[in-house]
């Protein structure tokens, strides 16, 4: 029987419903503001037809979550083997298990249909602190995976509708925070149940064969629609990179190489070349790989949902041994942010060769900013804080539109935590959180610009705090495409003015914070689009009327003059200075 | 009167089969930590109520009592017969995340509760900043390694495969390490599937063999004290704490009296924990009070709990003697307990104690550190080799 395709259509939209459901349940019981203020995790629906796994849908996620939890459930799967009963509740987190990196939790609930597990509603999360050596896991004299945090095979948490206390336990024994370990596990348990009984509900109203043969439409048609795209593409061979800064351990400019390959209507992503697995904690798993490899496909696809069947036509090839696959006990604990970084950057670099007018910067370059202490108003109760307001600009210019808000597209679903919740959340006072003048990537469409924080601690912080600074995107920034330039780099300053003061641009590891010890980060915007002399004039106006260019700025780096008194654009001299003006130089 | 004989063999027999655990504990296992080095492996019966009536060792028997205590009083999830429940946690009644506890609740036929079967092994390695466990910068137990709060690892006669293989994952010698893991559940869950056979083949009431079990300590300890090799001025007496990199972290000060026929230890004015991993629990103190107290040459074969409710040990929560959450602790053995046994010795007027377990781990010349290093390294090795899936 033909499928019908307009319920193929409301059974499509009603599991990206169910995401988003799962997803505000998370949000709105979740204790850390890491989900409810920052929304850093992810949820999704996923399908196993006794095979293979395939994600269906998902909620405004992070995509190095919700991709790489494709293979979880595959690794939950494959290891229960058959195992698996109606009422339970599986976790996992190893990297090597599937997982990203040790705090990275991801927690599945199979939904059964005739004594088989069929569709697994998921939550994936990144967890405060997972205990380790180092508060909030990222660990950046780690050598090994046993110096990151506690690795969890996969385990039932529930079985067959019973908490298994003793396991419960033991992974809240293993955090620095259990208060907030449990109620953050028990929200991402709730909204996986949520998903459950919406999927039954889904069943139960269509017929499971109707429900089936619409997953398989829905994987159908995404791949249908993404080898069409692809076929719209020149065959060839295209190649891209990025280079990492450093890996924290020594090694210097870690490049990140990749040939995409386009064949008709197949694709191959090839990351040969790429460098060899370093010692330092910024080594990929495959899962984490893919995920960003992913996520820059459905940046420049759009309008093609994306699910399993979007990653069809996408072959993947990760050469075990480098940094893209590395092998246990490689560390791994900032892979998700940097090296994943110029996995995606490589890869737009990559696409740029075959539909320019489609790219522009989907990554996130998060500089790490962890602050550990006591704080004197909840009792000296111990926090972690993790600074999002350190680095919340990555948005890239793109063909037509400037970067603007925060982060760059596919990370919106991280949210810029409010400064008013930092500071009752954690013992904070912030004399600076804004756009930063002279910042933002020239192109003919530029970033969004980078962000200036200045924070001060209070006297509610007990006097051994410390602070955990890791830096990326110094020396070699977000990239710009199509002529636009690229951001102007990440860094972080200790002690701001006093004698102590410190620049920091690659790390600084357990330095004393407290009271009067200002610590400023600038923050990054994305790369521009396109050539800086073809923007419009009265945009880069407009752009001096909000602070974002100087006047200088404006006719250094896009040829533009403007009165300083009126500010008005003198077109005369912008047309003299962009035809046969001096070479303009970002020099922010 | 002359002690019945049965009733002896009775007695014997609790003890024999604490051996008998440790022996399976040791042979089963293809550590050299637990067969050459340490020779570490120690083994419980408990009854109902947790008191330990056998150990294979003083020096084991306040974690024993204290773990045992703890299942007895019941766990916040249910045991279920033919379990066998591990934990190492330092702060729920354990000594160092090394140290690992496996408890094995068994329906002993005539038994009020469920008796337990217990045995204990140090592993080599549970992850952490340092390979082995000993990390000298630690400030919190999770530089240390893994905490391993009550799991089951062993349920309904079966393995619990999947929380197994979270625990040795956590392991850089993962091959090595669930190899102690299935000798220590071997030794308890043999031994406990025969003691029901063993005391009916005794013609031994459970309950009287307990008894009996405890009266025989009990008639120790006041045989010892007639002969006044308990005992002396009292104290203060105060040893030195040093770690193993020679540091100095504070001093034991003990007291000692006695009182209504129970020894008491003061150890309250000792130092305040010190930031690193020389801090010792609670239990691990009390270890080293009864080490000196009732030396194993000096016939104390049965150890129990009458040997530690004859002893009351005092301590200061968060001193260097009784670490609180989530206070470092892998060096107490090499630094607190030496300083402990040293300063109870004193204090009862005893001889200074052997420090046997310093020269095994970290001998003068580094031969022994070495060799077990390479053994360590090697075991890595082979780990990885296989692709790091320690349940296959």
């Amino acid at each position: 029987m033909a499928i019908d395709m307009i319920t193929a259509e409301i059974i499509r939209n009603y599991l990206e419903t169910v995401s988003e459901e799962i997803s505000k349940t998370m949000e709105r019981t979740a204790v850390s503001n890491v989900y409810n203020e920052a929304h850093d995790y992810s949820c999704g629906v996923f399908y196993h037809d006794g095979t293979e796994a395939s994600l269906l849908a998902r909620a405004a996620a992070m995509p190095s979550h919700i991709f790489a939890s494709l293979i979880s459930v595959q690794t939950i799967f494959d290891y229960f083997e058959g195992d698996l009963e109606d009422g339970d509740v599986v976790i996992v987190s190893d990297p090597y298990f599937g997982g990203s990196h040790a705090p990275d939790w991801t927690v599945m609930k199979p939904v059964f249909h005739v004594g088989q597990p069929v569709f697994f509603p998921g939550v994936r999360a990144h967890m405060l602190d997972v205990g380790g050596p180092v508060s909030g896991g990222y660990n950046n004299m780690a050598r090994d995976i046993w110096q990151e945090g506690f690795r969890i095979a996969p385990m039932k948490v529930h079985r067959r509708g019973e908490l298994q206390r003793d396991v419960w336990d033991l992974l809240v024994a293993n955090s620095r925070v259990p208060d907030t370990t449990k109620g953050d596990f028990s929200a991402m348990v709730g909204g996986c149940q949520i998903g459950q009984r919406r999927i039954i509900e889904l069943i139960d109203k269509y017929g499971i064969e109707t429900v089936l043969e619409s997953v398989e439409y829905i994987l159908a048609y995404s791949e249908r629609l993404l080898r069409d795209q692809i076929e719209s593409w020149p065959d060839g061979r295209y190649e891209g990179e990025s280079i990492l800064d450093q890996d924290f351990a020594g090694t210097e400019d870690v490049p990140v190489r990749v040939t995409i390959e386009v064949a008709g209507r197949n694709l191959s992503v090839d990351f040969s070349g790429t460098h060899e697995q370093v010692a330092g904690f910024v080594n990929s798993t495959p899962g984490n790989s893919a995920s960003h490899v992913y996520a820059q496909f459905a940046g420049v696809c759009p309008d093609v949902p994306v699910n399993s069947g979007f990653f069809r036509p996408i072959r993947c090839n990760f050469p075990a041994g480098t940094v893209v696959n590395a092998q246990a006990p490689a560390p791994v604990g900032n892979c998700t942010v940097c090296i994943g970084a110029d996995i995606g950057q490589a890869t737009m670099n990559a696409l740029e060769r075959i539909v320019p007018e489609r790219v522009g910067c989907a990554e996130i370059d998060l500089t790490i900013v962890l602050t550990m202490g006591k704080d004197r108003r909840y009792g000296e109760e111990m926090f972690i804080n993790f600074d999002y307001l350190a680095s919340p600009t990555s948005a890239s210019g793109a063909y037509g539109q400037d970067g603007w808000g925060t982060w760059s597209p596919l990370f919106c679903a991280l949210y810029l935590t409010t400064v008013e919740m930092m500071e009752v959340q954690a013992p904070f006072l912030y004399r600076q959180a804004e756009y930063a003048i002279d910042t933002a990537a020239p192109g003919q469409w530029r970033g969004v610009p980078g962000f200036h924080m200045i924070r001060d601690q209070t006297e509610d912080m007990v006097d051994d705090g410390k602070v955990n600074v890791l830096v990326q995107m110094n020396r070699h920034p977000l990239q710009g495409h199509v002529g636009g330039r690229p951001g102007v780099g990440n860094h972080v300053i200790l002690d701001l003015g006093t004698p102590q003061e410190e620049r920091i641009d690659d790390w600084a590891f357990e330095h004393p914070i407290g009271s009067g010890r200002l610590l400023f980060a600038q923050s990054q915007g994305g790369g521009g689009w396109g050539d800086p002399l073809k923007r419009d004039p009265d945009a880069v106006r407009e752009d001096v009327v909000d602070e974002y260019v100087s006047v200088a700025g404006a006719r250094r780096d896009y040829g533009v003059v403007i009165d300083p008194e009126t500010l008005e654009v003198d077109r005369e001299a912008t047309r003299s200075l962009r035809e046969g003006g001096p070479e303009v130089e970002n020099e922010a | 009167m002359s002690p019945e004989p049965t009733s002896e063999i009775g007695q014997d027999a609790l003890t024999a089969l604490c051996t008998e655990m440790s022996r399976i504990t040791e042979s089963g296992s293809q550590s050299a930590t637990l067969s050459d080095v340490l020779m570490d492996p120690g083994a419980a019966i408990c009854d109902g109520q947790g008191r330990v009536l056998a150990c294979s060792s003083v020096r084991h028997l306040a974690p024993f009592s204290s773990v045992a205590r703890a299942c007895a009083a019941g766990l916040s999830f249910p045991v279920e017969a033919q379990s066998v429940v591990l934990l190492n946690d330092p702060f729920g009644g354990g000594t160092r995340v090394l140290d690992f506890y496996a408890i094995h609740p068994v329906e002993v036929e005539g038994a009020e509760g469920r008796w337990m079967t217990a045995s204990r092994c140090t592993a080599a390695d549970l992850g952490g900043n340092c390979f082995g466990g000993y990390n000298p910068t630690a400030t919190e137990v999770w530089a240390e390694g893994a905490r391993i709060t009550p799991l089951r690892v062993f349920a309904r006669g079966a393995w619990a495969r999947e929380t197994l293989a979270c625990v040795t994952l956590n392991s850089r010698t993962p091959r090595l390490f669930v190899s102690q893991l299935r000798a220590m559940i071997a030794a308890v869950t043999t031994v406990g599937n025969q003691l029901s056979e063993i005391l009916a083949e005794l013609g031994q009431e459970p309950g009287s063999v307990a008894a009996r079990q405890l009266d025989a300590a009990a008639e120790l300890m006041n045989r010892s004290r007639q002969d006044g090799s308990l005992g002396g001025d009292g104290g203060p007496a105060t040893a030195p704490v040093r770690s193993s990199a020679g540091e100095d972290s504070g001093q034991v000060t003990v007291e000692a009296q006695l009182s209504d026929g129970r020894l008491v230890l003061d150890l309250s004015g000792s130092a305040s924990a010190a930031p690193g991993y020389t801090n010792a629990t609670r239990t691990t103190t009390v270890s080293a009070a009864l080490a000196v107290l009732f030396p194993a040459d000096e016939g104390a074969a049965a150890a129990n709990d009458v040997l530690l409710e004859s002893v009351e040990v005092i301590t200061q929560p968060n001193t260097i003697v009784d670490a609180v959450y989530p206070t470092p602790t892998m060096c107490a053995e090499l630094a607190v307990a030496p300083a402990v046994r040293s300063a109870v010795s004193a204090a009862v007027g005893g001889s200074e104690p052997q420090e046997v377990l310093d020269g095994a781990i970290l001998g003068a010349d580094g031969r022994l550190a070495e060799g077990l290093a390479d053994e360590l390294r090697a075991d890595e090795a082979r780990s990885s080799a296989k692709g790091g899936k320690p349940w296959q």
